[in-house]
């Protein structure tokens, strides 16, 4: 995704805690989020979705599926193909970190 | 009576609001979490002891995160006895959908409510229009419109809760859709036999999400039987039921949204001013310099300029005048030199010499009071959040460092919106490693003794402070044997606002006052004490105005001195002493300083900084430095140690917090003063060069080692055996 992207969410994978509170901030299926900004060091991302605007690192960001915006897609559940997959593994190390999200960029 | 209590998402302006029904002045300000506690009031437009507000800290839902949304979540829940009689929703009208989702859950509890559409000029400016009739309609409770800022529409308030209490009428039930509603109707059934009746419907639908608290509170099989409904749900559906609850909600808050919210065509979401804001301010390349920047100006225009020719003609002109006239007057009405001592050098010399740096002090509480008012202090949490990743720390953590600039106290009872436990102990434990502004006068009376005033010597003890923090996310972690990811960082960024002056001024009002009351209370009496101890003997007789060799503070100094000679400021026994007396609170190592040393060179009239050059020579910069940083980073004054006694929970592990910080602060100073005298000392040589070798090689195995005292291979270990 690049700043100014639109993309969907598909659904929010994950466990525990974090994947509540993503929930409850209104990252559920379908809800169309926006890429806004990128920290200065490039770390947590801004995202504007319901309205208002949230921050996340890459690393827990990584936990929601998006597929890129068209018109057409349909959203239920969790089972729909992502196109665009963001997913990683949850649990990256602090170090490695840098290389994953530059990846996915 | 009737109790209502405040309720909704954090920054939606519940304590603005409180503030304006009770009359109290809680802190309020533009990022979220800023309340941590529960407070209440009476609401005064009523007659006396009618309506009680409860503050609560903000949530995003009642399946609490952090510490401070149990708060919030308990009380809401309460007992079938002890419960709010009604719950007034507070919800910012230019986020109205996120409200909703909470606003859904506080519904499935039944209490009466009043729904508080707060900020509606906000909403206005961004072209969103909400319908108060229409939302009434669709909720079933009474929708009121306000800003509470300026102060308009918070008189309904009252009255509607009045209202709502007298028609005991529960808000309109809402309904999630077949598949969940099926299985809340099952898992009812279920619970019925455990669960009050009046929040049977909240518990059933919790047990959807599988929220912990709640199945905690069942028995065992209880539990298990209701978990299989869900499980049967959830097959029947492909999808979890936390997800297909958070989905339903919030579909339910879009539609709600949708049926009483018109938007203006060009109506862009979020503000667009505040947008325009961030595109520099936060930006990619010029982010981190303005960051650094803004701060340099805060301490510039506060400590360098406005704020010290404000401090200076206090403490030259004024408290030299009240000095200089109050020791001749003495002088001349022929009144006993013990008690003129006790008047010039303990009195005034001591409180005065703290009392001076009030303009500083009010600066400084002034500019931080704007940054946080406008929304900046959440920002810097995010542009700075990839540097606390890097040592394992959330980047919330910064917003509490800042607060630690004017206050510790606060800045620790901040860290209680780290949500990650572990994450918000290392704040609660590293976060007065920040000089705070009691700190302040004894900083800018060294630093304008030896070093020429330098802006450059003062910020790297603030710089030395960060630095602190992020060191002890390393260490401290080790400490716990947890390994792994560093805490989570999710927040939101709230809309830039304009401060308003009267938040900005009670702030400052407030905090300015409590620093003159500790001056003329606590600070009075310390000095008084030290000046008695060091004017004294053991054979309790007076040794005049002009020296305080042989005085019992003298001995006790000079019998602990030993402990620091290592950092150097051992050397004088003034600066010990003054090291234990700031304990009680940090204004006193001035005052200790000034007093003993006033007394010592018998200064009428020559200030702090004149009297400490003429004992220590112009060669005192090294151990006056590293009593600074000794004093800076060692245990915080007592009300600090009780802030983070609360935060933390128990006595052991403040005690071991305080040890820390003391152990660190030693380290440093001696590796600091040792290597200074090294350099500088004229080629001599000092055996202690040793120890801050050892030290150094001590903190760089706790960086480095990845399991230095073997916590982690223990967890693992006991993770095994279980």
């Amino acid at each position: 995704m690049k700043c100014g992207d639109t993309a969907k969410v598909v659904c929010i994978e994950g466990e525990g805690q974090l994947r509540k509170r993503i929930l409850d901030l209104g990252l559920t299926c379908g809800v169309e989020v926006k890429l806004i900004r990128i920290a200065p060091l490039g770390d947590p991302v801004e995202i504007e979705l319901r309205g208002y605007r949230l921050t996340v690192r890459k690393s827990e960001a990584s936990i929601v599926v998006l597929e890129a915006c068209s018109p057409s897609c349909s959203c239920d559940g969790g089972e729909a193909p992502a196109e665009e997959p963001v997913v990683e593994e949850p649990a990256v190390q602090n170090a490695e970190a840098e290389t994953v999200s530059g990846g996915a960029e | 009576m009737i109790t209502a209590a405040l309720i909704g998402n954090p920054n939606s302006g519940k304590t603005t609001v409180f503030n304006k029904l009770t009359g109290s002045i809680q802190k309020t300000g533009n990022w979220p979490g800023v309340t941590v506690e529960r407070k209440q009031g009476y609401i005064r437009q009523t007659p006396k002891d009618k309506i009680l507000v409860v503050d609560l800290p903000g949530i995003y839902s009642l399946s609490p995160y952090s510490p401070e949304e149990i708060v919030s979540r308990d009380y809401l829940i309460g007992t079938s006895e002890d419960k709010p009689d009604v719950a007034i929703n507070i919800i910012d009208a230019s986020n109205l959908e996120r409200g909703l989702y909470l606003l859904s859950q506080v519904s499935d509890l039944g209490i009466p409510m009043v729904v508080v559409l707060n900020m509606i000029d906000v909403a206005d400016k961004s072209g969103m229009k909400v319908n108060p009739a229409k939302l009434s309609e669709a909720l079933g409770c009474e929708v009121v419109e306000c800003i509470g800022i300026k102060n308009q529409g918070t008189n309904d308030i009252a009255e509607a809760v009045q209202r709502a209490y007298d028609s005991k009428k529960a808000p309109k039930r809402l309904t999630y859709g077949d598949a969940i509603e099926g299985c809340a109707s099952k898992i009812s059934a279920v619970l019925e036999q455990e669960v009050r009746e009046d929040v049977l419907r909240w518990a059933s639908l919790k047990v959807i999400e599988r929220d912990q608290m709640v199945l905690d509170d069942l028995e065992k099989e209880t539990a298990e039987s209701a978990l299989a409904a869900v499980e049967e749900m959830e097959k029947q559906n492909n999808n979890d039921g936390l997800q297909m609850m958070a989905c339903a909600r919030y579909d339910l808050a879009a539609s709600i949204e949708k049926s009483v919210m018109t938007k203006a065509e060009d109506a862009i979401s979020g503000s667009s001013l505040s947008d325009r804001i961030d595109n520099v301010l936060i930006h990619r390349i010029a982010g981190l310099p303005i960051f650094i920047a803004i701060m340099f100006v805060v301490y510039y225009i506060s400590i360098q300029t406005i704020g010290t020719m404000g401090s200076d003609f206090i403490n030259d002109g004024f408290m030299g005048w009240v000095d200089h006239s109050v020791g001749r007057w003495m002088i001349v009405n022929d009144v006993d030199p013990m008690l003129r001592g006790l008047v010039v050098t303990g009195i005034i010399g001591g409180v005065g010499a703290v009392i001076g740096f009030l303009p500083q002090i009010i600066v400084l509480f002034f500019l931080l009071a704007i940054l946080e008012e406008v929304g900046y202090l959440a920002r810097v949490a995010y542009v700075l959040d990839r540097i606390f990743c890097h040592f394992g720390l959330s980047g919330k953590t910064v917003i509490p460092a800042v607060i630690g600039i004017g206050c510790g106290v606060p800045a620790v009872m901040g860290t209680r919106t780290i949500e990650d436990p572990m994450n918000r102990n290392i704040a609660a434990m590293s976060t007065t490693f920040m000089p705070c502004s009691a700190k302040l006068p004894i900083i800018t009376v060294i630093v304008a003794a030896f070093f020429h005033a330098s802006a450059a010597v003062t910020l790297s003890l603030y710089v030395l402070g960060i630095v602190m923090i992020l060191i002890s996310g390393i260490i401290l972690k080790k400490f716990t044997g947890i390994v792994g990811k560093p805490a989570p960082f999710i927040m939101e960024l709230p809309v830039y606002h304009a401060p308003t002056v009267n938040n900005i001024l009670t702030s400052v009002t407030e905090k300015s006052w409590a620093f003159v009351r500790k001056a003329g209370t606590l600070i009075l009496l310390s000095a008084v004490i030290i000046w008695i101890l060091s004017s004294f003997d053991w054979g309790l007789n007076y040794l005049g105005d002009s020296t305080t060799t042989g005085s019992i503070l003298s001995d006790i100094g000079h019998a602990i001195t030993w402990i620091f000679l290592p950092a150097g400021f051992g050397q004088v026994w003034e600066f010990s002493v003054a090291s234990i007396t700031g304990l009680m609170a940090k204004e006193n190592l001035l005052a200790t300083v000034a007093v003993l040393f006033d007394a010592a060179v018998d200064a009428d009239d020559i200030i702090t900084a004149g009297a400490l050059v003429k004992v220590l020579g112009s060669n005192g910069s090294g151990l006056a430095m590293s009593f600074l940083i000794f004093n800076l980073l060692c245990a915080p004054c007592f009300a600090a140690i009780g802030a983070i006694r609360r935060e933390l929970g128990t006595w052991r592990k403040t005690a071991f917090a305080v040890l820390y910080q003391c152990v660190m602060a030693y380290m440093v100073a001696t590796i600091f003063y040792q290597f200074w005298y090294l350099f500088f000392g004229h080629g001599s040589f000092d055996y202690c060069i040793i120890l801050a070798v050892v030290f150094i090689v001590i903190l760089g195995y706790f960086i480095i080692a990845k399991d230095p005292i073997g916590a982690i291979k223990k967890k693992a270990l006991k993770g095994v055996s279980e």
